[in-house]
């Protein structure tokens, strides 16, 4: 999904008093949450010592490793030919499918998106969604744009133009013309094949929400007729097989088949171009435009772009220069897998810039570096042989942040290249998850319109510590004037005091409340797996992830395929976990509710000392807390959120190292009673923070004796700018 | 004449130094105001919380987000009104202050005679001088330059400029709005061989600095109010006005290829509002100066005329803002840079709170002297003139 400079500065935004203030007043009050399973009673947290015996993850890895696919199964062969039409703001031309029956079923018909026709008229299903208005980008006055089918044929000549109809299997909106179903005269068998030959014409609408043109430049992405997929019996849980071909939403993106495209397009001569995939031919045609020819197999879509003002940089990622021999070992180590799995490809990357942002080029290559390198250590080499990074006009801005096989774009701006704008991260963070998305979208290839976390909530969490591995882990995003901003810290802010409680993570990306795509398919699932990392170590979720990608690598999994691998590997069952993270709408929340200590009275009253007794008076009221110990401590730890999970608990006396508790969470809340020579100092719930979930770390730990340091270094500088807020205005 | 202006403001400022703790006396008792409750939200969030010792260190967003979501962001909302509420009343004050500002400047007199060496003690009664006069006619309010001999002047000491000119006046100055000596017409005497004296820095007002603020403050408030409310429609104004003319100019810059175009695209228009602001700005200064020296009840009338003023001079005005703002500059540097990296710790805290306030000081002290250059440029240019007995 889209990632702009725009979009990384709203996150930032997000993460302000004043905007979380708006934000907070704009959302309706919580519903009672739906109960979820909960881990078992009296269960540890997993660094707890004594804790429930769990399987060596590491023998388990060993027997189930599956190895890193090479290719997909090529259900669909494209092979397109277009000519741009600058004036027009059309391509023209046709595409030969073929289309491979994967499933055991016949099939009768074939269903196509047409997205395309999102931006045909205000009565498309995603214009309606939208109103035009698209993650903070408008859609220009009368940018509409279309695409046409001119003729459709079988490969034997059958003329199917008149066969079609449309389709709106989302919403049942009869003006939607983002999807069509294509009657066949006989049915596809199962393993069997049929080739359409397609006549179309797509007008390019002008830049908005992820394609288009402005002036000279040209997005072309969704452009083509482009076949649903039919998910055999038991692909993500299916029982029978069928298409699935979702209707084109403004918060929805994409789900097709791997294959392999060959496109040809034309344009004129002075326009420099790039597309998915390798450049295989380059003609000129003596009428002042060029043919370019582009091929890719294992891909399941295909986009390009032209402008005659591009600057192209060609650079290399190096499998042997631009990563150790150090960091091949430790990785390997991290991941129990040989060096020669972890052993990556080089890549050429392909950088069109347009003239104002030359000077960064070295950033965007940076960040496609550190992208190829981690991405492809952690999750699996990089399997294609280039990479091919946009970085679109200015005023393009709906174009950028958005990823294709092998082709993404970014996103900056010419104020971005200059001290000390250039310490805000935005095109970094954008070429990297944008990247990113070629290991999660691109080869786990999940449905993004059912499931959409699994793209990009699995992007967020990968791309939030490649940035720290990259630029630091308090600065990963900015690091500007002073203001740090790691990625943690985004996400905490945007998930601070809960707000978002309505709906889960697994849902269809168009059934989200107004407003929360956002959070429940970025944030939220970046939150709960680094909550998961947290629960589960480092080094296992490190496996987790890893053998999901190999095992799902040009498939189609779902939510439940990605749980099966996390229980497996860790050799837990996360059942609880996930549903209340994922599925559920628990909101997670301890806190140390109070805190006390007193020194322990001296008993008093009638004593009994060998026979004899004697009278020992009350301490005076108030002595309780003075004078030495020992000392009785008290403690509440509360769960004020429905989300249960187990947790540790440290507490701090006076001339003692911290010592820890384990809470299993299922009570509302826990009293904790010590005596210790040493009075209290503070108790902390979480004090590792690996319940990243949590919607508030501020009451995770509270003080015996308060200390406001924090409140008079604050209030110091706030007290300063205010006299220059005086000043400025008063004198 | 701007050189000489700045000159004479800073030396007026140097020497009315108790003017600028005024105006930080008061802008702190106004932070204070705004701060209390910041204080007082700040501890209650953070003083039993150890998760919140990060901002310590700085700005941490994700503990600013907590702190807003427990509450509701009722606390920010407080604060937010606090300080908005801050800005209006600094905004509303600056009629009060300046006021003040301009008195206690423009009230403070002195006679320059030149050539001369040696500093004399405060001028008696009478003087024996020498030099450059510069002889005002009470009606026409004009002054002009003539050469004196050196003779026995009458001097008398006026409380304020606007009783300066009691009577047809003589103030051998160079300056019309730093006499120190008012001369009545009399006959000259030359004395042979009587020596020229320096007539140094003698005030025509010696109550306290702080009375003579809080008087001029307070006398002319609502005069300066008037002028304020118009001045405010004008920077708003001027300044949309220009920003929008630097927009449409730049437009055709939009897609431009070229780096440095695209700048001048953003950059123009945010110049452009700026001297609108910057322009309007002055207008009140000259249009304070104007009214408090001449204690006129023409408010209107008088902001016109300081418009005019402006318009034809507004490049030499304009200058007499650089050199302070250029000292303000050098002082953010010096004095704050190296306070960004302290840690916090209580010493820390009190060094940069020490810090922070001699900058502050440092501001208010420029501020005063860009006023006494405008009061001194005004003066230079005829724009101001005492009024009449």
């Amino acid at each position: 999904m889209q990632v702009t400079p725009r979009s990384v500065a709203r996150a930032l935004l997000l993460a302000s008093p004043a905007v979380v203030v708006l934000l907070w007043f704009g959302v309706p009050q919580a519903r009672q949450p739906a109960v979820a399973p909960v881990p078992p009673a009296g269960a540890a947290a997993p660094t707890a010592p004594g804790g429930a015996a769990v399987p060596d993850p590491a023998a388990q890895v060993a027997a189930i490793r599956p190895r890193l696919p090479e290719h997909a199964e090529q259900v669909v062969e494209y092979r397109i030919s277009v000519r741009l039409d600058p004036t027009a703001k059309e391509v023209k031309g046709r595409e030969r499918l073929t289309w491979r029956n994967p499933s055991g079923d016949a099939v009768p018909d074939l269903w196509f998106h047409l997205y395309l026709n999102a931006f045909k008229n205000s009565k498309s299903t995603f214009f309606k969604g939208s109103g035009g208005q698209l993650r903070g980008d408008r859609m220009p006055e009368n940018g509409w744009g279309f695409v046409d089918i001119v003729s459709m044929k079988l490969a034997d000549g059958t003329d199917l133009t008149k066969a079609y109809t449309f389709e709106a299997p989302d919403d049942g909106n009869a003006d939607d013309r983002t999807v069509i179903r294509v009657p066949l005269p006989s049915a596809v068998p199962p393993g069997g094949s049929v080739t359409l030959d397609i006549e179309f014409v797509s007008k390019l609408p002008r830049v908005f929400a992820r394609t288009g043109f402005k002036d000279d430049f040209y997005l072309v992405a969704q452009w083509f007729p482009k076949i649903g997929v039919y998910e055999p019996a038991g692909t993500r849980g299916r029982e029978t097989g069928g298409w699935n071909c979702h209707q084109f939403h403004p918060n929805s993106e994409f789900y097709a088949d791997f294959g392999r495209f060959e496109v040809e397009f034309t344009v004129p001569a002075s326009f420099v171009v790039g597309a998915t995939g390798e450049r295989t031919a380059r003609r000129e045609n003596g009428d002042g435009t060029v043919t370019y020819t582009y091929v890719q197999a294992d891909v399941h879509d295909f986009a390009w772009t032209a402008d005659p003002n591009y600057v192209e940089q060609r650079h290399r990622f190096s499998a042997t220069e631009d990563v150790t021999a150090e960091e091949y070992r430790q990785v390997a180590a991290l991941l129990d897998r040989s060096d020669r799995e972890v052993r990556l490809t080089d890549v050429e990357i392909i950088l069109l810039l347009h003239p104002r942002h030359v000077s960064q080029a070295p950033r965007y290559l940076d960040a496609a570096k550190l992208g190829i390198k981690w991405f492809g250590l952690w999750y699996g080499r990089y399997p294609y042989k280039t990479l091919t990074v946009v970085d679109p006009a200015p005023g393009a801005g709906g174009a950028g942040g958005m990823e294709y096989p092998t082709f993404i774009t970014g996103g900056t701006s010419f104020v971005l290249g200059q001290w000390p704008f250039n310490r805000i991260r935005a095109p970094e963070g954008v070429t990297v998850h944008e990247f990113g998305h070629q290991f999660w979208y691109g080869l786990v290839a999940n449905n993004e319109f059912e499931e959409a976390w699994l793209d990009e909530g699995f992007n967020s969490y990968s791309t939030g510590k490649i940035m720290e591995i990259g630029y630091g882990r308090d600065t990963a995003l900015v690091d500007f004037l002073g203001l740090r901003v790691g990625a943690v810290d985004v996400i905490r802010a945007q998930n601070a005091g809960g707000r978002y409680r309505y709906d889960t993570v697994r849902q269809p990306s168009w059934s989200y409340t107004p407003g929360s795509y956002s959070f429940y398919s970025y944030t939220k699932p970046e939150i709960l797996l680094r909550t998961l990392e947290g629960l589960l170590g480092e080094q296992t979720m490190a496996r987790v992830m890893r053998t999901y990608h190999e095992r799902w690598r040009f498939r189609h999994p779902n939510s439940d395929d990605f749980y099966a691998v996390a229980n497996e590997v860790s050799g837990q069952d996360l059942t609880w976990f996930f549903e209340q993270a994922v599925e559920g709408t628990q909101a997670l929340d301890y806190e140390i509710a109070s805190v006390g200590t007193r020194r322990v009275a001296k008993a008093s009253g009638y004593l009994e000392d060998g026979g004899k007794r004697s009278l020992v008076p009350q301490e005076k009221a108030g002595d309780e807390g003075e004078g030495t110990g020992p000392f009785e401590s008290r403690i509440l730890v509360r769960r004020r959120g429905e989300f249960v999970a187990p947790v540790e608990i440290a507490v701090k006396f006076a001339g003692a190292a911290p010592e820890r508790v384990n809470w299993d969470g299922h009570d509302r809340s826990k009293r904790l009673t010590f005596n210790r020579p040493g009075r209290l100092e503070w108790a902390e719930v979480d004090p590792d923070r690996t319940l990243v979930l949590d919607t508030n770390w501020l009451n995770n730990a509270q003080r015996v004796e308060p200390d406001t340091r924090v409140a008079r270094g604050v209030a110091t500088r706030w007290l300063f700018w205010m006299q220059q807020l005086v000043a400025g205005a008063g004198w | 004449m701007v050189t000489t202006a700045l000159a004479r403001g800073f030396s007026v400022a140097r020497r009315e130094w108790r003017l600028a703790v005024v105006l930080w006396l008061c802008g702190l008792a106004l932070a204070l105001v705004a701060t209390l409750p910041a204080y007082r939200y700040l501890s209650a969030a953070t003083a039993s919380s150890p998760s919140a010792d990060v901002l310590l260190q700085g700005v941490d967003v994700a503990v600013l987000a907590e702190m807003t979501a427990v509450d509701a962001g009722r606390g920010w909302l407080v604060l937010f009104a606090t300080v908005a509420g801050l800005a209006l009343l600094a905004r509303i004050a600056n009629a009060f202050f300046l006021g003040g500002i301009i008195e206690v400047l423009a009230g403070r007199r002195r006679a320059v005679a030149p050539a001369t060496a040696d500093p004399a003690p405060p001028a008696p009664a009478r003087e024996a001088i020498a030099g450059r006069v510069t002889e005002f006619e009470a009606d026409g309010l004009r002054a002009h330059e003539q050469p004196v001999p050196a003779g026995d002047l009458g001097i008398e000491r006026e409380p304020t400029a606007a009783t300066m000119l009691a009577g047809a006046a003589v103030a051998p100055i160079e300056s019309p709005l730093a006499p120190v000596v008012i001369a009545r017409r009399e006959p000259l005497h030359p004395l042979p061989g009587a020596p020229t004296r320096r007539l140094e820095m003698v005030s025509r007002d010696d109550r306290p600095v702080m009375h003579r603020f809080f008087r001029g403050a307070g006398r002319f408030f609502l005069r300066n109010l008037v002028m304020l409310v118009l001045n405010t429609v004008l920077l708003a104004l001027l300044a949309g006005l220009l920003f929008v003319l630097g927009r449409a100019v730049t437009k055709p810059l939009e897609d431009t290829l070229s780096v440095s175009l695209a700048w001048l695209r953003a950059l123009l228009p945010l110049a452009l509002g700026g001297i609108g602001a910057w322009f309007a700005l002055m207008v009140y200064d000259y249009a304070c100066v104007r009214l408090v020296t001449e204690d006129n009840r023409r408010p209107v009338r008088t902001w016109l005329s300081a418009i005019g003023f402006t318009a034809r001079r507004f490049f030499p005005a304009a200058a007499l803002w650089l050199l302070p703002g250029l000292l303000l500059a050098v002082a953010a540097v010096v004095l704050l840079a190296p306070t960004a990296g302290i840690p916090a710790t209580t010493g820390a805290v009190l060094l940069v709170f020490v810090v922070q306030q001699l900058f502050t000081l440092a501001r208010a002290w420029l501020r005063a002297a860009v006023v006494a250059s405008e009061i001194e440029f005004a003066a230079a240019h005829g724009f101001i003139t005492p009024p009449a007995a």
